[in-house]
């Protein structure tokens, strides 16, 4: 059986634990519960009659003080840049970190994730910025672990684009 | 090695196993599982096999072997919220070691990385809300202040110009006659007096008419879409007094139709006026009600950037009681100047529009969704609870349990907040051990709940001001000084009353009294 890394990468309380909560046990909590360290959870998916076991890396997300440890990246296949839409900071904390991560482990797929869609009210991503990393050729994704829209669509894509190699 | 005694040796190696509960793995060039020992139950490894790739036997070390170059440590690793561990790869001669120590360092980090994330996102969510607020409160005033502009003027001249929109209109007939479509204007009395006369033919008193109508019959005949102006003529009346006019000719569907203007005001400049009257008359009404709601909103944003921040300041005194890193009492240090600058900032808008309008209008109570009063002082009873606690504050809620009638007149999230208000206060009088409590009790017609604190109560001299708007308390120049005086208001609308009373234990005790929904003429509605 195919088995691969993938790691979620952001900034602090964009929603990279509750992304993994919502796909790996379809549970989501509103309480914020800020991860140290990593965590590490397991997700057997299907692709094309293709078992893939996926390992999925929940980091501690990045603030002004504390950086995220690329030694955490070490052998993945894959990522996710998780931005909170209704904090536009975050999305300069993903591109920053993409370039980060791609230095350190190189160039291996990952998706920019636009999470808490279910706030789109409150959003303010630029829409320029947006069209123009899709410009670049970046995969962006839309979604929102609170109602689940988008996360499988997510994960499913970053899975076949690793498979894909 | 380093040179201790045996006894210190054992006792540290006794402590490495007893604490960190290590266990290896070695591994050769090819990931592949060459010896493994210590306590690997511990973090969930069983069945391992010998030859065997290690990332299928231990799925969290995918992708991480073999080892090429550097050393890796991963601090803090917790794997299926079951086991946390650091884990050490380095590489040797024999192949690459795999070390796990069980990690403390989640239970002691997370708290604190919790508070500064909290306290990051608070700050945050509060510029948000200011730079909004600001904003809004701008585009606000500055509408407010043109439309008031606007009408000083506009009040006087409407009605002015409406009575002297004198146009006539005219229909043209097939043969050739007119006929008056609207109420004529007051000055054709003064040109054709016998009114009686169904069909007339203006031109013969207009005598500038009949070459206006030969080019006018052009306009209507061929249908056309455009105006067609006469220009200015004037006209003497039998009292030789002076009218000037202006016709038009103008097709509007299958009508042919003539307009004859009295001057006064020009036609465009009366037209606009009359437009931006009408408008500006609308959007008064609607300034009348914005200005109040813009009242309220200002209020309850402030208070819950007030409220906030108290949590905010909670949040930081909890922090300097952890052991911090100096670089932990370096965020903290900021974090306390911010939560000052912030509170200057609501201060200083406090100041700034303290001087507006009074008073802001009822909005219409729905019997349909009246709270019950009980239900609604315990959910904010509850949500305060955690705030008592770190306080040292009890806070107890007493009611008659047999009662079942507790629906009042009242809006649940308003009733909601002049709870939270009054219990808030209580809190910041209450010295640590004392109790605030929370009574409600019914009668007849109405139901009363008081807040009772332990405190020192509020000095004679200010019991008069307590709910006047923008009343601050000695003690507390940092608040908003709305708080009461919202409650006042929002309950006085409801056909209720507020006021305090010294406790006769000494501390304070706020009551207020809602009418009962089964008592209210609301009742019958719903
Ligand atoms: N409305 C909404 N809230 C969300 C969504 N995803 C996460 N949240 C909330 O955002 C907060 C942070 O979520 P987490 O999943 O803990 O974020 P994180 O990125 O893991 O945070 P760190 O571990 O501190 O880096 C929590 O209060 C979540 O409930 C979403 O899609 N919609
Ligand atoms: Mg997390």
């Amino acid at each position: 059986m195919i088995q691969k890394k993938i790691c979620m990468v952001g900034a602090f309380a964009t929603g990279k634990t509750s992304l993994v909560a919502r796909f790996v046990r379809s549970i989501y909590s509103d309480v914020y519960q800020t991860t140290v360290g990593v965590k590490i959870n397991k997700k057997l998916v299907n692709l094309d009659n293709q078992e893939v076991s996926l390992i999925l890396w929940d980091l501690h997300g990045e603030d002004e003080l504390q950086k995220v440890r690329m030694s955490y990246l070490r052998g993945a296949s894959g990522y996710f840049l998780v931005v909170d839409g209704t904090r536009r900071s975050t999305f300069e904390t993903a591109l920053a970190l993409q370039a980060k991560v791609e230095e350190t482990i190189g160039a291996v797929p990952f998706i920019l994730v636009l999470n808490k869609l279910d706030l789109q009210a409150d959003w303010e991503l630029e829409e320029g910025a947006i069209a123009q990393v899709i410009q670049q050729g970046w995969t962006v994704i839309e979604s929102s672990a609170k109602t689940g829209l988008g996360v499988e669509e997510a994960f499913l894509t970053l899975t076949q684009k690793m498979v894909e190699g | 090695m380093l040179n201790l005694p045996a006894s210190i040796l054992e006792y540290c190696q006794t402590l490495i196993f007893e604490q960190y509960s290590p266990a290896y793995l070695l591994t050769d060039k090819d990931g592949c599982l060459i010896d493994a020992g210590g306590s690997l139950t511990a973090y969930g490894v069983t069945n391992l096999q010998q030859g065997k790739p290690i990332a299928e036997q231990i799925f969290f070390l995918e992708g991480l072997l073999p080892l090429e170059g550097a050393n890796l440590l991963l601090p803090c690793v917790k794997i299926e919220d079951k086991f946390c561990a650091d884990i050490h790869l380095f590489s040797k001669a024999e192949g690459d070691w795999i070390l796990l120590f069980n990690s403390n360092t989640e239970k002691s980090q997370q708290p604190i990385q919790q508070f500064v994330n909290n306290l990051s996102l608070s700050r945050y969510r509060q510029f948000k809300s200011l730079t909004q607020l600001f904003e809004y409160l701008f585009a606000e005033i500055e509408r407010s202040l043109n439309l008031l502009e606007g009408n000083a003027m506009s009040e006087s001249t409407l009605g002015e110009l409406l009575a002297t929109l004198n146009i006539l209109v005219l229909e043209r007939s097939n043969d050739g006659l007119f006929t008056a479509v609207r109420v004529e204007p007051n000055w054709f009395q003064h040109f054709f007096p016998d009114l009686k006369e169904a069909y007339v033919q203006p031109q013969k008193r207009f005598l500038f008419l009949e070459n206006f109508i030969v080019d006018a019959e052009q306009i209507w005949q061929n249908k056309d879409s455009k105006l067609l102006k006469s220009g200015l003529w004037t006209e003497t009346d039998a009292a030789e007094n002076e009218w000037q006019f202006e016709a038009s000719a103008v097709n509007v569907g299958d009508r042919h139709l003539l307009l004859i203007e009295l001057l006064e005001v020009t036609y465009q400049e009366k037209q606009s006026l009359i437009q931006t009257a009408r408008e500006n008359k609308l959007s008064y009404e609607n300034l009348v009600k914005e200005v109040q709601k813009k009242e309220i909103l200002l209020h309850c944003i402030l208070h819950d950037l007030s409220g906030q921040l108290t949590a905010i300041n909670c949040c930081l005194a909890l922090l300097s009681n952890e052991n911090l890193s100096p670089r932990g009492k370096e965020r903290l240090a900021i974090g306390e100047r911010q939560v000052i600058k912030q509170g200057n900032l609501i201060r200083e808008i406090l100041d700034a529009f303290s001087a507006d309008i009074e008073t802001f209008q009822t909005e219409a109570f729905d019997p349909d969704t009246a709270p019950d009063i009980v239900q609604s002082a315990r959910e904010v009873v509850d949500a305060l609870l955690p705030t008592f606690m770190m306080n040292r504050v009890r806070l107890q809620l007493n009611f008659d349990l047999t009662q079942m009638d507790w629906q009042v007149v009242a809006e649940k999230s308003r009733l909601e907040r002049i709870f939270a208000n009054l219990i808030e206060n209580a809190l910041r009088y209450s010295p640590a051990d004392s109790t605030v409590t929370v009574d409600l009790k019914t009668d007849e017609n109405y139901i009363v709940a008081t807040v009772e604190d332990q405190g020192s109560g509020v000095p004679p001299a200010i019991v008069g001001n307590l709910f006047k708007k923008f009343f601050q308390g000695q003690n507390n120049p940092g608040k908003a000084g709305l708080g009461l005086y919202f409650c006042r208001i929002t309950i006085e609308r409801w056909g209720g009353s507020i006021g305090y009373l010294p406790s006769p234990q000494g501390g304070a005790q706020f009551w207020l009294r809602l009418p009962k929904l089964s008592a209210s003429r609301w009742a019958a509605l719903s």
